[in-house]
């Protein structure tokens, strides 16, 4: 038989074990769920709107590219989590004001569609359209192709390249926007853990970034993320060889909440420039996830189109082989 | 006819480092103290999603603190030991101070709770990412310790959380286990 003090003994350590795990569980909780009724099927990319933006691509715009055509630059531009090809659509509108390069939006598997495809969807899905798009390209005899990644996008061309896919047709610039290897909010760690628990998480988004952004956060999703940014992570622990003669330029914005501004010096570190090529790191004075994006978004100051602008421009110059005059 | 090998010369430092070892652990049989007792530690660490740390520790009690139960650990673990020993990773470090309450002392199965507060730091290289690259800590974590050898230690499994302001490639959730070894025996 059991004495007193060995009961009270076994019901402290109990409780000790068990409430911190029973608050974390109340504290991250279901509160995050947006409810079906608040979804407007009209307007929303949750509801019934499909983003639909397969003509972006160069592959499918130019399928039979003059000889001038297939020298010419060619940019593979790569959005984040959740979001559309509108994303780019800032750059894409500068693009058409300057021209000299042609610009080839990449949706990713599973965007754009409906929340039930989103949910269900893979990273690797996610990325399938980035690789498909540069092999198309490659296939149709475009020989100046780079490629551009903000956020998730990113993460998704670094996974590309660690795997060698990108050595067939070495692609002459890599461009990361704020492209994620750790996230800002680290208790995304513990999706995989506690997913169930954690449940959506909601991205706040006002009306024009509803219809193009999934305002829905699933936890299949989430985990999705974190595995691709973990498998990221350790490949550049152990150092992602550039394709040859390609140019790395990595921007990462100091005060972003959503991607740690360590995820920069993780790709600068995670990288070797092969013979001829070279990789720079470009720590920027802004608190935008993604700077290059400004449609749609609140308080979008003087300095913030400035800086956009100036990312613009030495994207452009970059990939035209011109100096850049005034470099971030 | 048969020819004695020569015993290479790394076997020899291995014995050499070994009986070394054995000395060093043996204060464990030292006589008992009414003083303070005094535990060292070797502590690997694995924070989940992120890096290995590994390092070290000393834990310290008094029998006139709830009877051995309430003890006070130190410990310095670092990704340089770790994750970090690969080229594309950070250097980290964590000194952590934690006071925890051991509920079956003289058992072999003796689980504890921690509350814990550190330091951290992430070291960047030189390049401006953060205003500051270190953070104060604080969590909790519980475990056990199997005190399978009274006299030389034990090993020790423990899982926590840290809540510290996110610099690096750090997550809250961690796995800790390692080897206790006695330094100065606890008093009974």
């Amino acid at each position: 038989m059991r004495s007193g003090s060995s009961k009270t003994k076994t019901r402290a350590l109990f409780l000790l074990i068990a409430a911190p795990i029973a608050v974390a569980f109340l504290f991250l909780g279901n509160g995050c769920v947006i409810t079906e009724e608040k979804i407007d099927q009209a307007t929303m990319l949750d509801g019934n709107l499909i983003f639909d933006s397969l003509s972006y691509l160069v592959s499918d715009s130019f399928p039979n590219p003059t000889d001038s055509m297939k020298n010419m630059p060619v940019l593979i531009a790569a959005h984040g989590f959740t979001a559309t090809t509108y994303e780019w659509q800032d750059f894409s509108k500068y693009r058409d004001s300057v021209g000299g390069f042609l610009l080839s939006r990449v949706l990713l598997g599973g965007h754009g569609r409906s929340y039930e495809v989103f949910k269900n969807s893979t990273w690797q899905d996610w990325q399938a359209p980035i690789l498909k798009e540069y092999e198309k390209l490659t296939a149709l005899g475009y020989k100046n192709i780079s490629l551009a990644g903000s956020s998730t996008g990113g993460a998704l061309i670094i996974e590309l390249m660690a795997r060698g896919k990108l050595n067939i047709n070495p692609p002459k610039n890599l461009f990361m926007i704020d492209a994620i290897v750790v996230p800002g909010s680290k208790i995304l760690s513990m999706i995989d853990i506690l997913g169930p628990a954690l449940g959506n998480s909601i991205s706040g988004t006002s009306p024009e970034e509803a219809a193009h952004w999934y305002t829905n956060r699933p936890q299949e999703a989430l985990n999705e993320l974190m595995d691709v940014i973990s498998l990221v992570r350790i490949d550049l622990e152990d150092i992602v060889p550039l394709p040859p003669k390609t140019e790395l330029v990595i921007y990462k914005t100091k005060g972003d909440q959503t991607v740690d501004p360590i995820s920069g010096l993780l790709i600068y570190k995670g990288t070797k420039a092969s013979a001829g090529g070279s990789r720079t790191l470009k720590m920027l004075d802004s608190k935008r996830h993604v700077f290059t994006r400004g449609t749609g978004r609140d308080n979008w100051t003087d300095a913030d189109k400035k800086l956009q602008f100036r990312a613009f421009d030495e994207i452009r110059l970059k990939m035209l082989g011109l100096p850049i005059v005034n470099p971030l | 006819m048969y020819q004695k090998k020569a015993v290479p010369i790394f076997i020899q430092k291995i014995k050499l480092r070994l009986a070394m070892a054995f000395l060093v652990l043996s204060v464990g049989a030292n006589p008992v103290l009414a003083g303070p007792g005094l535990k060292g530690s070797l502590v690997f660490q694995k924070e989940h999603q992120g890096y290995w740390y590994n390092g070290f520790g000393l834990r310290t009690s008094h029998p006139g603190l709830f009877g051995n139960r309430l003890q006070l650990d130190m410990k310095y673990i670092t990704s340089r030991l770790g994750t970090g020993l690969k080229a594309g990773a950070l250097a980290q470090d964590k000194v952590d101070l934690a006071l925890g309450f051991y509920f079956r002392q003289d058992k072999m199965w003796n689980p504890y709770v921690n509350l814990v507060t550190g330091y951290y730091h992430v070291d960047t290289e030189g390049f401006d990412i953060y205003p500051s690259n270190s953070s104060l800590t604080y969590g909790f974590n519980f475990g056990s310790f199997l005190n399978v050898f009274p006299k030389w230690g034990g090993p020790f499994f423990d899982m926590g959380y840290t809540q510290k302001s996110g610099l690096g490639v750090t997550y809250p959730f961690n796995f800790s286990m390692g080897w206790t070894f006695n330094i100065l025996p606890e008093a009974r």
